[in-house]
C-alpha cells in the first residue's frame, strides 16, 4: 500500500479530559473512497478521535494529514472546509425549521439577503432525490420526520457542503432494520460516488457487513486494523473487549427470595403502556429495548420524577404511593439516572459532598453542623468498599475519571439506603476495567437481596448479568426472557418489529 | 479579613486566579490612597463601612439566592419597604418603648420575609423565571410601600425611646467603630457558618450546582430554594432598618432604589457565577466593598454623580471579565 493513497492520516494522537487521558498515541490512516470502521466498547475513544479529526475537539497534541498535506484542525468549520462533515448520533438540526431551511443553514444568512424559497427547496429536493429519497419533502419542518429521515437531511446538509468526508457515530443506533438496511444502500452509493466514509460502531454483525477496513480501538488506544472479507465476529469481539467475553460477566451467588417490588398497570401517555413487572428480592431484572422504546421513561415514571397517569407500585406486598423522588427514596427505591454528568453527580462540588448528598441527616450534630471526621469516615469506608480511585475525597467529582465518576454515583445511590435500585444504562460511557466493577457492586448488591432493575441498551451486558430480562418496544412489554432463552438473536426478534433477526442473518449469509 | 490561605506548592498564577476578588480589592485600596490623601483615614474608612452595613446584608441575601441559581430584583424594594414599616409602625402607632421597637423589629423582618417567601413560591413551586417573578415582587413591594406612606416621607420624631434607640443607634458607635456594623460582622459569622458548616449551606450550593442530580438523590430542592428566598427577602428589610436608622426617616421613593443591582454585582464580582452553585460569603462582601472603594474614591476627588455611575459600571464589567479568564485559565 502506497502512502499517497491515504486520505486522512492523524498520527500519535493524544487527548487528555482533566487527568483522564482519553485517547494515547493512536494513530490511523483512511483511504480514499472507502467505508471505514471505527469499532470500539463505549468510552474506547472512537467518537473522541473523530471530534477531533471533524474540528469539535482539540488534541493535545499529534499530527493530522488530508491528501498528504498536514492540516491544523481548529474549529468544525476549518473541519468543513477541508471537506469533511460530521454526522452525530444526537442529530443537529433545528427541528422548528424546515428540510431545506436545514440542508442550507450555513449558507442561508451569507448567499441570500432575502430566501427565494422556491429555488431553496428545490435544490434540497434535488439532493434528496438523487439520493433515493424523494418521500421527504423539502419544504416540510424537520420535527415532522422520522429520526431515520432526519439522519438523511444530515447527510444532505453534509453533501450540501461538497462534504468528500463523511463521518457517522453510531447512526443505527436509533434505527429499525429495514431503516438500517436503506442507511447502508446510501452508503454504499456514496463510496461509489468518492466520498470517503467513517463508520464509528460497536455493532459486528453491521460492521462487517457494510465495511473495507475495521479499525478496533479499546481504551483509548489502537489496538489493530483488520480487513472486514477477513475477519470474524468472534475476533471483532475478542479484540474490542480485550479478553475472553466469558469471563467478562463476574459470577454471581445470589439467592433469588419472593416477589420484592411489583408495579402493576403503569401507564404515562404513550411512552409507556399498561406496563407490569415483579423483581424478587436478590433478583437482577434487565429491561433492554432501542433508544426511544420507553425505558427509561418507564423508571422514571416508577421513581416519581416524572408523573404517572395511573398504575400502581407495592413494595413486599403493600402499595406504596409514589408521587416524587423523594417518596421513591423514602420507600426505599433509589435511581441511578441514565446521564451520569447531568443527572447522575454533581460535576463542579466535592466528591465527599456528593457521596453523603442524600445522608446528610446521619451527620448532623447540634444547629445542623455537619460532623466531618464522621462523614469521612462513612465515605472512606464506601470509597473502599466500591474502590473508587479518589485523590482526595475533597476534590471535585469533574477531576475523576467516568467509571470513577459513576462509581460516585452509585455511592450516593447506595448512601440512601435503598432496597430496590433502578439502574439506569449504568455503564454507559465507562471504560472496560470499571464497567467489571460496576458489575461487581451489581452482584454484590444482588447477594445482599437488593432487587436490582437494570435498563440497558447493550444487549451483552444484560444477557450477561440478568436473571430475567423483559424487552420494550413502544412503551410497552413486548417480551420476556428467562435465563436459558437468552441469546442476541432472541432479544433482536423482540426488539425490533416482524423483520426482526434479519440483518444478522444477511452478514450469517456472507461469512 | 485580608489574612489569605496559602497553598503548600506556592503557585502563582493559581494564586492570583483563586483570589482574584482580594487582589482586585487591595489594588482598589493603593490605587485609592494614592488617588486621595484622604482615602486611608479613620474618618473615611469608618464612613464608608457605616455605608455597607445594608448592602452587606442585601448581598448576602442575594448571594444565597444567586447559589440556587435565581436572582432577586426584589431585595432593593424590600429594603425600602422595610425602612418605611418600622417607621411607620413607631409614628403611625405611636410606639414609644424599647420593647415595642423590637416588636416592630420583628414584623418587619417577618414582611421581608414574606415577600422573599412570594418570591421562592413562584420560582421554585410556579417555575416563573426567578427574574420575571422578583420583578413582580419589587413591583408590589414598591406600590405596597407608596400606598402606606403615601408617597410621602416619615420622619422618626425624636423624644420617645423608641425613636431615640433607633437614631442613637444609626450615628453610635462602640470603640470608634459605627454600632451597624458589629451587627453586620454578626450576620457575616453567622453566614459563614451556615454557608460552610451546616447541611443546609451545603445542599443549597448543590441545588444551585445540578438541580436535577438533587432531586433525583431525593432532596427537597423547592422547599431549599424557597428558603433561600426568605431568609434573602428577611435579610434586606432588615438592613431597610438600618437605612431609616441612619437617616431618621424613611421615604418610599428614593429608599432602596439600586440596592438589588449593587448587591447582584457585588456578588459577581466575589466571584459567584449565574448559574448557581458557587459563591462565597468573604468573596461576596469583599465584592461589596469594592463596589463601596470605587464609589468612594470618586467622591474624593469630587466626580459628578452621573460620570461616577459610568465609571461604575466599566469597573464592573472589567472586574467580571477578570473572573472570567481567571476562571478560563483554571478550569478544563
Amino acid at each position: 500500500m502506497d502512502k499517497e493513497q491515504y486520505q486522512i492520516e492523524m498520527s500519535k494522537i493524544t487527548k487528555k479530559f482533566g487527568g483522564v487521558t482519553a485517547l494515547d498515541n493512536v494513530s490511523l490512516q483512511v483511504k480514499k473512497g472507502e467505508i471505514y470502521a471505527l469499532m470500539g466498547e463505549n468510552g474506547a475513544g472512537k467518537s473522541t478521535i473523530m471530534k477531533i479529526l471533524a474540528g469539535a475537539l482539540q488534541k493535545d497534541s499529534g499530527e493530522i494529514k488530508i491528501g498528504g498535506k498536514a492540516v491544523d484542525i481548529k474549529s468544525p468549520k476549518d473541519g468543513m472546509n477541508q471537506g469533511i462533515s460530521i454526522i452525530y448520533q444526537e442529530l443537529m438540526l433545528v427541528p422548528d425549521l424546515s428540510v431545506a431551511e436545514n440542508i442550507f443553514i450555513d449558507t442561508l444568512s451569507k448567499e441570500h439577503k432575502l430566501i427565494n424559497y422556491k429555488q431553496l427547496n428545490g435544490e434540497a429536493q434535488e439532493y434528496l432525490d438523487a439520493i433515493g429519497f424523494e418521500s421527504i419533502r423539502a419544504s416540510t419542518e424537520v420535527s415532522m420526520l422520522t429520526i431515520a429521515h432526519q439522519q438523511i437531511v444530515e447527510i444532505c446538509k453534509a453533501l450540501s457542503r461538497k462534504a468528500s468526508i463523511l463521518i457517522l457515530d453510531e447512526p443505527t443506533a436509533v434505527l429499525s432494520n429495514q431503516e438500517v438496511t436503506y442507511l447502508f444502500q446510501l452508503l454504499r452509493q456514496l463510496k461509489r460516488g468518492g466520498v470517503t466514509i467513517i463508520y464509528i460502531s460497536h455493532r459486528l454483525e453491521e460492521v462487517l457487513e457494510l465495511c473495507d477496513r475495521i479499525t478496533i480501538m479499546r481504551d483509548g488506544a489502537y489496538i489493530e486494523t483488520l480487513i472486514a472479507s477477513e475477519a470474524t465476529k468472534k475476533e471483532l469481539a475478542n479484540k474490542m473487549v480485550g479478553r475472553n467475553l466469558q469471563d467478562y460477566y463476574p459470577e454471581r451467588h445470589a439467592e433469588i427470595g419472593p416477589v420484592y417490588f411489583k408495579v402493576e398497570h403503569i401507564n404515562q401517555g404513550r411512552k409507556v403502556r399498561d406496563l407490569s413487572f415483579e423483581v424478587r428480592s436478590g433478583e437482577v431484572l434487565g429491561i433492554n429495548g432501542l433508544v426511544g422504546s420507553g425505558r427509561t421513561e418507564t423508571i422514571r415514571v416508577i421513581f416519581g420524577e416524572d408523573k404517572k397517569d395511573s398504575g400502581r407500585i407495592y413494595i413486599d406486598g403493600e402499595e406504596v404511593k409514589i408521587r416524587s423522588p423523594q417518596d421513591a427514596i423514602k420507600h426505599g427505591v433509589g435511581l441511578l439516572p441514565e446521564d451520569r454528568k447531568t443527572q447522575g453527580v454533581i460535576l463542579n462540588i466535592p466528591i465527599r459532598n456528593n457521596i453523603t448528598l442524600g445522608c446528610m441527616k446521619k451527620f448532623q450534630g447540634f444547629m445542623g453542623v455537619l460532623q466531618v471526621k464522621k462523614e469521612s469516615e462513612y465515605i472512606d469506608n464506601m470509597v473502599a468498599q466500591l474502590s473508587i480511585k479518589v485523590g482526595q475525597i475533597n476534590n471535585n467529582v469533574s477531576s475523576l475519571s467516568g467509571g470513577n465518576q459513576q462509581k460516585v454515583a452509585i455511592a450516593k445511590l447506595l448512601a440512601s439506603k435503598c432496597k430496590v435500585l433502578l439502574l439506569d444504562e449504568p455503564t454507559r460511557g465507562v471504560d472496560i476495567g470499571a464497567k467489571r466493577e460496576i458489575y461487581k457492586i451489581i452482584n454484590d448488591m444482588a447477594e445482599k437481596g437488593f432487587c436490582v432493575v437494570l435498563v440497558s441498551s447493550e444487549m451483552g451486558e444484560v444477557i450477561g448479568m440478568c436473571d430475567r430480562i423483559l424487552i420494550m418496544r413502544e412503551g410497552e412489554i413486548k417480551g420476556e426472557l428467562q435465563k436459558g432463552e437468552f441469546s442476541e438473536e432472541n432479544l433482536i426478534e423482540y426488539v425490533m418489529d416482524v423483520n426482526g433477526g434479519k440483518m444478522d442473518e444477511q452478514s450469517e449469509d456472507r461469512d | 479579613m485580608s489574612k489569605v490561605k496559602t497553598e503548600t506548592n506556592f503557585d502563582l498564577k493559581k494564586f492570583i486566579v483563586k483570589n482574584n476578588a482580594i487582589m482586585i480589592f487591595v489594588l482598589l485600596v493603593v490605587v485609592a490612597s494614592c488617588m486621595s490623601s484622604n482615602f486611608l483615614t479613620v474618618n473615611n474608612i469608618m464612613n464608608v463601612v457605616r455605608q455597607q452595613v445594608p448592602y452587606a446584608l442585601v448581598a448576602i441575601g442575594a448571594m444565597l439566592v444567586m447559589m440556587t441559581g435565581g436572582i432577586d430584583l426584589s431585595s432593593g424594594a424590600v429594603l425600602g419597604g422595610g425602612s418605611c414599616v418600622i417607621a411607620l409602625f413607631l409614628q403611625k402607632l405611636q410606639i414609644t418603648s424599647i420593647s415595642g421597637l423590637l416588636v416592630g423589629l420583628l414584623i418587619t423582618v417577618i414582611i421581608g420575609a414574606i415577600f422573599g417567601a412570594l418570591s421562592g413560591f413562584l420560582v421554585a413551586y410556579c417555575k416563573i423565571a426567578a427574574f420575571i417573578a422578583t420583578l413582580a415582587v419589587m413591583t408590589i413591594a414598591q406600590g405596597a410601600a407608596y400606598i402606606a406612606t403615601n408617597g410621602q416621607p416619615v420622619r422618626l420624631k425624636a423624644g420617645t425611646a423608641a425613636a431615640d434607640a433607633m437614631i442613637k443607634f444609626g450615628k453610635g458607635k462602640f470603640l470608634g467603630v459605627p454600632l451597624g456594623v458589629y451587627v453586620a460582622l454578626v450576620f457575616i459569622l453567622v453566614f459563614l457558618f451556615i454557608v460552610n458548616k451546616t447541611a443546609y449551606g451545603r445542599l443549597l450550593i448543590a441545588c444551585g450546582s445540578n438541580e436535577v442530580s438533587v432531586r433525583l438523590s431525593g432532596i427537597n430542592v423547592k422547599r431549599y430554594k424557597l428558603t433561600a428566598y426568605i431568609i434573602a427577602g428577611a435579610l434586606s428589610s432588615l438592613a431597610g432598618t438600618f437605612v431609616t436608622c441612619r437617616a431618621a426617616s424613611a421615604t418610599p421613593t428614593t429608599t432602596g432604589g439600586g440596592y438589588e443591582l449593587d448587591a447582584i454585582a457585588a456578588v459577581v464580582i466575589g466571584g459567584a457565577s449565574l448559574d448557581g452553585g458557587k459563591a462565597s460569603v468573604l468573596n461576596t462582601i469583599i465584592g461589596v466593598f469594592i463596589m463601596a472603594i470605587i464609589g468612594n474614591i470618586m467622591n474624593l476627588m469630587s466626580i459628578a454623580a452621573y460620570p461616577q455611575k459610568v465609571v461604575k459600571g466599566v469597573i464592573i464589567i472589567a472586574a467580571v471579565l477578570l473572573q472570567k479568564v481567571g476562571s478560563k485559565s483554571q478550569g478544563a
